[in-house]
């Protein structure tokens, strides 16, 4: 009786095993079906990332064309006027058309700037392991990655909505923690007692500030 | 429909740690009380947990609301913030926040980016 349940134990727990095998030996570089998100946001970060790897930018004066060369690969799977419009939230509003659009041009700038400089001088040759995807409404979902550090994985989701057939990165979520929702809080503060066009110049100093 | 609270209208909303919120804890906007957390459950197939709101039906909120759990001064109670959002979309009563910020694992945190190198 007993040598039969152990035997059933065993079965069993083999078979539990065999998907982790098979993910194990092809899933992590195969881009399977049903990852559509996945594979929409993958290809900028994957070809952002052999930038920050390329030894060619390794000197210290090449720092601002590899920020650049990044910028302009990764920034492509953002929208970027969705993460302002969600940033400023219903401060959009009070911006003219012409504000608006300066607005998203300033702001992604200063994304950019502030972040990747950042990951230039902390990369130590860490890689990204995606970590699978989940629709959380109609049309908006959420790719999780993961950074591969030494004293631990760093968790990344890439919050993601369907615009004209592509989808395109609206929110970072790093360990839980929303990018959109930093900004969000930051310019309810300023603008409640600013006007537009002094926080398009705010960042605008930001930028001549870190350049 | 709740027989017993029709000054209210029921959300709900899906964090990844909502470690320390209880059912009754505050929500609020601006710092202003503006409903309660009626619920909490596990979610089996998001591997989340399901959080069951009650918001006053006077406040009315858009989809991109976003909500973050927060805990009152550095040791105190659990409680739920939201952002307004910007989008006109609003939500209806029944309705999901998708925007959420989970709570923030202190402990965890010290743990992973303090001693975490070996």
């Amino acid at each position: 009786m007993k040598t039969h349940f152990a035997n059933r134990f065993r079965k069993s727990i083999s078979i539990l095993f065999l998907p982790l095998l098979i993910i194990a030996a092809f899933g992590i570089n195969t881009p399977a079906r049903g990852q559509e998100m996945t594979n929409a946001i993958r290809k900028a970060l994957d070809e952002g990332l052999k930038v920050l790897q390329d030894p060619q930018y390794a000197g210290a004066d090449q720092k601002v064309a590899q920020r650049k060369a990044m910028w302009s690969i990764v920034g492509g799977a953002f929208d970027f006027e969705d993460v302002s419009k969600m940033a400023l939230a219903k401060n959009w509003r009070l911006f003219s058309a012409a504000e608006q659009k300066q607005f998203v041009a300033v702001f992604s700038e200063l994304l950019g700037q502030t972040y990747i400089e950042k990951i230039q001088a902390e990369y130590n040759s860490e890689t990204i392991a995606y970590a699978g995807e989940e629709m959380v409404a109609e049309k908006r979902g959420v790719v999780k990655t993961a950074i591969q550090r030494s004293n631990g994985p760093i968790p990344v989701d890439y919050k993601v909505r369907k615009r004209d057939n592509q989808w395109k990165i609206y929110d970072v979520m790093v360990e839980g923690v929303s990018l959109v929702k930093n900004y969000r809080t930051q310019f309810q503060k300023f603008l409640f007692n600013h006007k537009p066009a002094e926080l398009i110049d705010t960042l605008k100093a930001k930028i001549e500030e870190g350049a | 429909m709740d027989l017993f609270d029709s000054n209210t209208y029921p959300l709900q909303a899906r964090f990844q740690s909502v470690s320390g919120l209880k059912p009754g804890a505050r929500i609020e906007m601006s710092g202003v009380k503006i409903g309660s957390v009626e619920a909490i459950s596990y979610d089996t197939e998001r591997y989340a947990a399901l959080v069951q709101l009650r918001i006053n039906n006077k406040i009315s909120l858009s989809e991109d609301v976003i909500a973050s759990i927060r805990t009152a001064g550095l040791i105190g109670e659990k409680y739920i913030k939201l952002e307004a959002g910007g989008s006109d979309v609003q939500l209806k009563p029944g309705g999901t926040i998708v925007e959420t910020e989970s709570a923030l694992d202190i402990e965890e945190l010290i743990s992973k980016y303090m001693f975490g190198k070996v």
